[in-house]
């Protein structure tokens, strides 16, 4: 099975004796190493080229290991400062059972204890059910779901993107914020699309927003099914509406509907306005050099939000052992989650975990396709605690509980 | 010591501007008085007279005009404007670009040598300390350092250069003229700018995501002292603390705190905090008047420089600049 699980070893190390050489740093003694792990899947779904008609390519989205390699480079002067010598393995499986066995290994050969997970929601609920016990943590990089955060959390699992309500939480903010608070909500027919409609009616529930329909769309030409195929029809109603927001992950029906609607509205969700942990057009906060460093590492490619948190869980991680004073996993792993963690993610605000469910707290992003309107919390949003608490999951409606 | 002691005399506010270097015996005529403020959003710099404090002049700049320095002679101000990748330089007297020096992309801060020979540029997007030869023009070496090089200071006597890396929350000692790094102190979160207090013996750094100054003994390069800020009725989160600036005989010290929008004024002796003053969103840069009697207080969000009486520790006027003021420099 170690055979099955194809391993990519990504040794950093010539990239630090050189900035090593390069510093003459007063460190005589031998640094200490610190191994990281990075899972993903061989045919992640999520990561599949969708094409929609004549090979226009729908928002497709990429492996965020670039996020982690430049992570990697970004820490690797404090980490030298700190004694500690960084390097990261790419362990690459086709099931969870392959996963779980790469894990153990990487765990027992090359003493790694913490693994960035880029892994479908499934996928990472039978690693994580497989690996209780073990002195291992896993940092959730490109998974949204909120099921990871509420029935399916562990204790030894960290969620750095945010979660799928918190990203509905911010554009319901922005809907209260303006009192655009009649809502016409169309939604797809796949799985992904009804988890967002959910998280999304939950979201207007707390924000007090009223969706005055609810309709269901489908992509077809069909005459007969033009009730749910026609933007038009869609959106004719004779109650009166503030938006259309539209619950389409894959964004081919999406992409049709502004400027097309019966009403003059405007459009959120899969298309127009919508919510992300990262921008490659966020001008604030240090966001355009963490961009372009990457963009450049990257043959063009923009940072995305997976990106973004691969390069967060990285930096989160030497943050625990610079700070936390400790090698030890028990010690690391515990001053990771706890609320000494000032984790600077370029939004802002330093940011550490929410002891309830394990989830980064984090502002998110309103953004069109060039440009970011506005960031939430939205002002005005205030918390008793954290403000950043208004995003997500609080520890009120806490249904996660760790052993 | 005499030297430097008349020096910091002459004109305090230095200390924070360009880290005791610079402080020529011209220092005796007086300048115009005038308050430049550069604005990172409308490539320009904001001229305040100070009497009548409203703007008397827009001087147009590069991209993305920052930190702003006089030239030794005093005869002209240098600002990085970072989207561009130059120094422009602004001759005093017409009050326009009169020439520039390139640099590496995107500089944010820079500081002199103590010969004033020699400019030290960070330049954030590719991690370098540029050392430039001001006459000639031209990189003489660059100096690798963490991502995201940011404040830059020099010790007066010209052999200690500090930079603070934003990325990897440390403050780098660095040797000018051996041209690399002596050694790494951490610091805390996303540090920013520094002051050195006037008896050089302790170099005072902001942090900004952590809320704190670091104060770094400079014999042992040891941090000595952390202060932490909490204005009343705000959450630590919103305490961004990033522009410092030292009066001439170092017993007080006022902070910018970022978009706690307050500027606090410590007690460098005892590091306790002796009062918070209310100014515009998000408070950035600040500079200090030669009687330090009046303190400049760039707001990043709200395009306006509040103007703060140092006595009373009261805000008295906020002046509308340019879009993202930045920088402040005071010709007096």
């Amino acid at each position: 099975m170690t055979r099955a699980a194809k391993i990519l070893v990504v040794v950093m190390m010539s990239l630090f004796a050189a900035m090593m050489a390069n510093l003459a740093t007063v460190a005589a003694e031998e640094p200490s190493e610190l191994a990281l792990g990075y899972l993903e899947l061989a045919d992640d779904p999520r990561y599949a080229l969708r094409r929609a008609y004549a090979r226009i390519g729908l928002p497709t989205y990429t492996r965020p290991f670039p996020g982690a390699e430049l992570g990697v480079s970004d820490a690797a002067m404090i980490a030298t400062a700190a004694e500690t010598r960084l390097t990261l393995q790419r362990l690459t499986g086709s099931n969870a059972v392959e996963l779980v066995a790469a894990i153990k290994q990487a765990r027992e050969e090359n003493a790694i204890h913490y693994f960035l997970m880029d892994l479908p929601a499934t996928i990472v609920r039978d690693v994580v059910a497989a690996t209780g016990g073990l002195d291992v943590m896993f940092l959730n990089i490109s998974e949204g779901a909120n099921i990871l955060r509420e029935a399916d959390c562990a204790a030894h699992m960290v969620h750095i993107y945010p979660s799928l309500r918190m990203q509905t939480d911010a554009l319901a903010q922005n809907l209260r914020g303006r009192a655009w608070d009649k809502i016409l909500l169309l939604t797809g027919p796949n799985g992904a699309d009804a988890a967002y409609a959910d998280s999304l009616r939950a979201s207007f529930k707390r924000y007090a927003l009223k969706i005055v329909e609810d309709r269901a769309f489908e992509l077809s030409n069909d005459p007969r099914q033009r009730n749910r195929n026609n933007v038009a029809l869609l959106t004719a109603t004779n109650r009166e509406y503030d938006v259309v927001v539209l619950a389409d992950h894959d964004g081919e029906f999406a992409r049709y509907v502004p400027f097309a609607t019966n009403r003059p509205r405007p459009v959120m969700g899969g298309a127009g306005l919508h919510a992300t942990p990262w921008h490659w057009a966020f001008e604030r906060f240090g966001a355009p050099q963490l961009n372009s460093r990457f963009l450049r590492a990257n043959n063009g490619r923009h940072m995305a939000g997976p990106d973004w948190a691969a390069w967060v869980a990285i930096k989160a991680i030497v943050h625990a052992r610079v700070r936390g004073g400790s090698s030890a996993f028990e010690v690391m792993s515990k001053y990771l989650r706890g609320k000494s963690m000032r984790i600077d993610g370029f939004k802002g605000v330093a940011l550490n975990f929410r002891p309830w469910n394990n989830q980064l707290r984090q502002p998110i992003l309103l953004a069109t396709h060039d440009a970011v309107l506005m960031t939430a919390p939205v002002e005005g949003f205030l918390h008793q605690v954290n403000d950043l608490d208004t995003l997500g999951i609080d520890e009120k409606e806490n249904k996660c509980t760790f052993p | 010591m005499t030297t430097l002691s008349l020096k910091i005399n002459a004109r305090p506010w230095v200390l924070y501007v360009l880290g005791a270097v610079l402080c020529l015996p011209s220092a005796a005529e007086a300048g115009s008085g005038l308050v430049f403020v550069s604005n990172e959003k409308s490539h320009t710099i904001s001229v305040i007279d100070p009497n009548k404090r409203e703007v008397v002049r827009e001087i147009k700049t590069s991209h993305r005009p920052r930190t702003m320095r006089f030239n030794p002679a005093r005869d002209q101000i240098l600002v990085a404007c970072g989207d561009d990748d130059v120094i422009d330089i602004i001759d005093l007297k017409s009050l326009k670009v009169v020439d520039q020096i390139p640099t590496g992309p995107s500089p944010e801060a820079f500081a002199f040598s103590a010969d004033g020979k020699t400019i030290f540029v960070s330049n954030e997007e590719d991690s370098m300390l540029e050392v430039i030869d001001v006459a000639e023009k031209i990189v003489t070496h660059d100096i690798p350092t963490g991502a995201e090089p940011e404040g830059v200071i020099v010790s007066a006597d010209g052999k200690t250069v500090y930079v603070t890396s934003e990325v990897a929350d440390m403050v780098h000692v660095i040797d000018p003229a051996g041209g690399f790094v002596t050694k790494n102190i951490i610091v805390g979160t996303r540090p920013r700018r520094f002051a050195l207090t006037p008896d050089g013996k302790e170099l005072w750094v902001t942090a900004e995501l952590s809320g704190e100054v670091y104060v770094i003994d400079r014999d042992t390069h040891k941090v000595k002292d952390v202060i932490t800020f909490l204005p009343p009725g705000l959450r630590p989160e919103k305490v961004t603390p990033v522009g410092l600036v030292i009066s001439k005989f170092g017993e007080t010290a006022f902070v910018t705190l970022g978009r706690a929008n307050h500027v606090a004024v410590v007690d460098v002796a005892s590091r306790k905090i002796e009062d918070y003053v209310l100014v515009g969103r998000r408070a950035w840069g600040l500079g200090m008047s030669a009687d330090e009697k009046t303190l400049y207080v760039t707001n990043g969000l709200s395009d306006d420089v509040t103007v703060i009486d140092t006595e009373s520790r009261k805000p008295l006027i906020s002046i509308p600049v340019g879009r993202v003021p930045y920088a402040v420099l005071i010709d007096d």
